[in-house]
């Protein structure tokens, strides 16, 4: 018997773990689609009952970027949603460890600890996200087609002959922009590797604040969470404000890593920026961004993995 | 089979074991006993990999506790004091947590469950505290796994319930199994255990096989009593006389199990001189 990792006993805990959850689960899911539903009511209260607003004047839209609004307002719903759900649900990671029974039920199945840990990763952040996709669709699809036809009611008249670009559901899973982030002519793939790794992130934050703590775990790590970001916020603010990175334009804005990597590779760490000697380059910066953004759920996972190894009940 | 060397354990503030050593070997039927508070429950937990010594080794069936390696706890079963069932069928909990066991006996199953009169078609959250208890009983038995702990397992049975414990149990043991229980309810484990362990101040006060002790000590209840020199420990009963006397008849006496407690822990020395001479 392998005693580290056997995927017949994998399967059997994700089996078993779904089986003691199913109805669980299930009260989550319809809490999603009910908040998704009242998100969406709200969103068309607040935009007058028209979130696809646009107007026509002879056959010509006046005002093309409003219906792009619609796609930025799903995209917000969509990863807001994915980031608060995610956090929770991992907060609620391996088992209520306040519950000494629950906890020893849990700890005494026959299982490693790195099938147990993969269980939770593969419930709390694969299922999760596939199932809160499933969701959001379930809502944002018939959400479009209504928001839509209340615009299109409005221009029936001068819809015939008006030619612009339709905004439908948005996709939020775009596989260029996804897998392909590392490369510098995908546009905005930049915005899709952070929020993936940012949600990441949290899941991971929140696993690791979930086995940590035994007692009132989703308010504990929401306190560190605090405290780690306000650490960060003003180390980081003094480290941007020292004269060991070079000044310019780029410090105060968001990391562009394609021009930044276009700086490296044509000027190597020259200062283009006159009156200062660089000692760390746009290019170091970019490497540490990266780094941060996938090592640290990595780490964070990895931390989770081990206290749960050394948990006590 | 479980070899625990020299275990040390504390709470925060509280010293629960000192350097206690025990063996606990296969074919036995363990009573664990103990004051409240002297840590039974908490060497359960040693045993299982729950909690770990602050010193000594603990080993199960060559593995350190520790580990919780899953070879080893697929070859021992805890029912703890305050259990926990999950929200699904009884069928549903068999079937996805039986596989982890690998000599599971559906039919073991099925016949306790029935022994004990569960219904199997319930939810097991929905259960009375009576009928999770026997479900869990039933399923650890039909685990078959080597060692079986059980901490107070008639708490929350029945009258009846209880003696159907006392059958199924002494059905279960073989010269493979290790079952240790331990409880306060002296009565319900009476004619069912063939070894007894008292707890007392961080260490194993006496631990001696139910057969040993019956040649060594005698039980008498009468309405007066003897003020015999043999007498190790006597109390007055609603009915009489309760003693406990050194046996030197050479024939084996019923082990009354709770005169054998209050003997252990209130004259220790006695005793442990009669069994260690």
């Amino acid at each position: 018997m392998n005693d580290t990792l056997s995927l017949s006993r994998l399967s059997l805990l994700i089996k078993n773990h779904l089986a003691e959850n199913r109805q669980r689960y299930l009260l989550y899911a319809f809490g999603i689609l009910a908040i998704a539903f009242i998100v969406y009511i709200l969103i068309f209260c607040v935009n007058n009952f028209r979130p696809y607003y646009f107007e026509i004047e002879d056959g010509v839209v006046t005002n093309p970027n409003n219906t792009t609004e619609w796609e930025v307002i799903q995209f917000v719903t969509y990863f807001s949603g994915l980031f608060i759900f995610g956090g929770i649900f991992a907060c609620i990671s391996f088992v209520n460890f306040s519950n000494s029974a629950e906890a020893i039920f849990y700890l005494n199945k026959p299982a490693s600890h790195l099938e147990k840990w993969l269980t939770e990763i593969v419930v709390r952040v694969v299922f999760l996200f596939f199932a809160y996709t499933l969701l959001f669709y379930l809502i944002d699809i018939p959400a479009t087609f209504l928001a839509r036809g209340l615009e299109y009611a409005g221009h029936l008249e001068n819809l015939r002959d008006a030619s612009f670009e339709e905004i439908g559901v948005v996709k939020v899973f775009h596989p260029s922009k996804i897998f392909y982030f590392y490369l510098p002519e995908i546009p905005d793939s930049i915005i899709y590797f952070l929020l993936i790794s940012g949600y990441l992130s949290i899941v991971a934050f929140f696993m690791y604040g979930a086995v940590l703590f035994n007692r009132f775990s989703f308010f504990k790590t929401l306190f560190l969470a605090f405290v780690v970001g306000m650490v960060y916020f003003f180390y980081g603010i003094s480290f941007v404000d020292s004269d060991i990175l070079m000044p310019g334009e780029w410090r105060y804005s968001f990391p562009d890593r394609a021009e930044m990597n276009e700086q490296m590779i044509s000027n190597g760490f020259r200062d283009e920026y006159s009156g200062f000697r660089t000692s760390l380059g746009p290019g170091f910066l970019s490497v540490v961004f990266y780094f941060l953004m996938i090592f640290v759920p990595s780490f964070l996972l990895l931390c989770s993995y081990f206290k749960l190894k050394e948990k006590e009940v | 089979m479980i070899k625990i060397e020299n275990l040390s354990y504390s709470y925060k503030k509280k010293n629960v074991f000192d350097g206690l050593s025990i063996n606990f070997e296969p074919g036995n039927i363990y009573g664990l006993l103990g004051k409240n508070g002297t840590g039974k429950s908490t060497l359960f937990r040693n045993i299982c990999g729950l909690l770990k010594p602050k010193k000594g080794n603990i080993t199960t069936y060559g593995y350190p506790s520790v580990s919780r390696n899953p070879s080893m706890l697929s070859k021992l079963f805890l029912l703890p004091e305050e259990f926990f069932v999950p929200s699904v069928y009884v069928k549903d909990f068999v079937g996805t947590l039986a596989p982890f066991y690998p000599r599971f006996s559906q039919e073991e199953f099925k016949k306790h469950i029935s022994d004990f009169d569960v219904p199997y078609d319930n939810k097991l959250d929905q259960m009375s505290l009576g009928q999770k208890k026997k479900t869990l009983i039933a399923f650890s038995l039909a685990t078959n796994t080597e060692l079986l702990l059980m901490d107070e397992p008639t708490n929350g049975l029945d009258i009846v319930s209880k003696t159907q414990f006392k059958n199924v149990m002494s059905g279960s043991i073989n010269e493979n199994k290790c079952i240790i229980i331990s409880t306060h309810q002296v009565k319900d484990i009476e004619n069912l255990i063939g070894r007894i362990s008292v707890i007392d101040n961080g260490s194993i006060l006496f631990n001696e096989s139910i057969s040993s002790i019956g040649k060594k000590i005698s039980f008498i209840h009468s309405s007066t009593v003897s003020n015999s020199p043999k007498t190790i420990y006597a109390e007055q009963t609603i009915s009489g006389f309760s003693e406990v006397l050194i046996n030197d008849s050479g024939l084996e006496s019923k082990v009354d199990l709770e005169m054998l407690y209050k003997a252990v822990m209130l004259k220790p020395e006695e005793i442990n001189k009669l069994f260690n001479a």
